[in-house]
């Protein structure tokens, strides 16, 4: 296919990685980043369909899925497709605003073709801008300010923070050793709600104590990306969140009946 | 109760608001500089939304009116920064999933399977097989 590269006089602007299948690896390193950290389908195809005049491409043809990207560059009469599975990692909302902003400049044409690959490196390997200590209390913090929200008193606040920052870490542990997503719901459910049931023999209000701990397990950005693809007509990418989704309220609420048999308290 | 009640009551929901809004941004990794208008987003929603609901509105529409509320906030700041709007809104929406609603609605599932109604009909179906209805003709001799 690269011997149809057209000689170099007759491109106007002279694209650096020249061969068709190098832009489509930098198209697809793109769309990989920006869908393994949270974006919705509709918004990597339309920031990968706006490259397209950078990389001196006629056409793009981008469909993204779930978990799954299917791209095809077209210039001239030749063209290269490529399918690519992606590993979702999880929200990374500084990583998408990194690759954002660098696409932006890359369409005013500050940026190079192969400069934008090496930056494009350098983003994935950014690590998570706030430590685990850090990000554990913030967990914490928020799940104890939705007991308060549900009306919880202060013991109860307490609790729901321990608990939920309890919960935070046996999350990342699990993550961090692959175990399947719906287990680590389920694991987390449990481990929350049982440390939550302290509130029990400490609190007036146990119950608000109960339903904000497992809060932090709620699939929120999943959600909002569901109705996204959605409402754009991603039909398929949302379905498949939306199921995600679904399944991890179950895991939740397994995990969460659970603890409530056993202590037997009625939400 | 009086307005300033009311006011008290939004501004403590909203403060509430605010600091989960903050934990759960920090979360998903929000870039420091968005942090405290991430928190003041997610504290006006939430402070709109108990508010529609105080003056009686349904939790569906009031949700709605908030998220509008928190949309049109993200995309104002988003163009001043040049950056996409979810990541001023993916924090501030947090608190208006409703939680404790979804839990109930799971679990409305999970108890479907063993509801007193369904057994009870369960056993009407079963009662009716052993008596075969009128209709069906007898069989001969």
């Amino acid at each position: 296919m690269n011997a149809l590269d057209p000689a170099p006089d007759s491109a106007p602007t002279a694209p650096e990685p020249a061969s068709l299948s190098d832009m489509v690896d930098l198209l697809v390193q793109a769309g990989s980043l920006l869908l393994q950290h949270g974006a919705d389908a509709g918004r990597v195809e339309a920031s990968l369909e706006q490259m397209e005049p950078g990389l001196g491409i006629d056409r793009i043809d981008a469909v993204v899925m779930s978990k799954t990207i299917l791209l095809t560059a077209t210039r001239r009469d030749a063209h290269h497709t490529r399918v690519a599975r992606v590993s979702i990692v999880g929200v990374n909302m500084n990583i998408l605003s990194e690759v954002e902003q660098l696409l932006g400049q890359f369409q005013q044409g500050q940026v190079t073709p192969a400069q934008l690959a090496l930056e494009l490196d350098r983003i994935a390997a950014l690590p998570h801008r706030y430590s685990r200590g850090m990000i554990v209390a913030a967990v914490g913090f928020a799940c104890a300010a939705f007991c308060r929200l549900f009306g919880g008193d202060w013991a109860a606040l307490a609790v729901t923070g321990v608990a939920a920052s309890v919960a935070a870490w046996v999350r990342m542990e699990l993550n961090r050793r692959q175990v399947n997503y719906f287990l680590v719901v389920l694991i987390t459910a449990l481990v929350a709600s049982l440390l939550a049931g302290n509130a029990l023999w400490l609190s007036e209000t146990p119950q608000s104590a109960l339903t904000a701990a497992v809060l932090l397990l709620v699939p929120g950005v999943p959600l909002i990306n569901a109705s996204a693809d959605i409402l754009r007509g991603h039909i398929s990418a949302g379905l498949a969140r939306a199921t995600t989704s679904l399944v991890v309220f179950l895991g939740i609420a397994l995990g969460l009946g659970f603890a409530l048999r056993l202590f037997q308290v009625r939400l | 109760m009086s307005g300033v009640e009311l006011a008290v009551l939004l501004v403590q929901k909203g403060c509430w608001a605010a600091v989960a809004t903050l934990g759960f941004s920090v979360l998903f990794d929000v870039p420091k500089y968005a942090l405290p208008y991430c928190a003041l987003i997610g504290g006006f929603g939430y402070a709109l939304r108990t508010a529609l609901m105080s003056g009686g509105m349904g939790m569906v529409s009031a949700t709605l009116g908030a998220a509008l509320l928190v949309g049109v906030l993200a995309t104002i700041l988003a163009r001043r920064y040049g950056v996409s709007g979810t990541l001023f809104a993916v924090g501030p929406a947090i608190p208006l999933v409703p939680g404790s609603y979804a839990y109930k609605a799971v679990m409305g599932i999970v108890m479907v399977a063993e509801s007193p109604q369904l057994e009870r009909s369960a056993d009407r179906c079963r009662r009716r097989r052993r008596h075969p209805p009128r209709w069906r003709k007898a069989p001969p001799g």
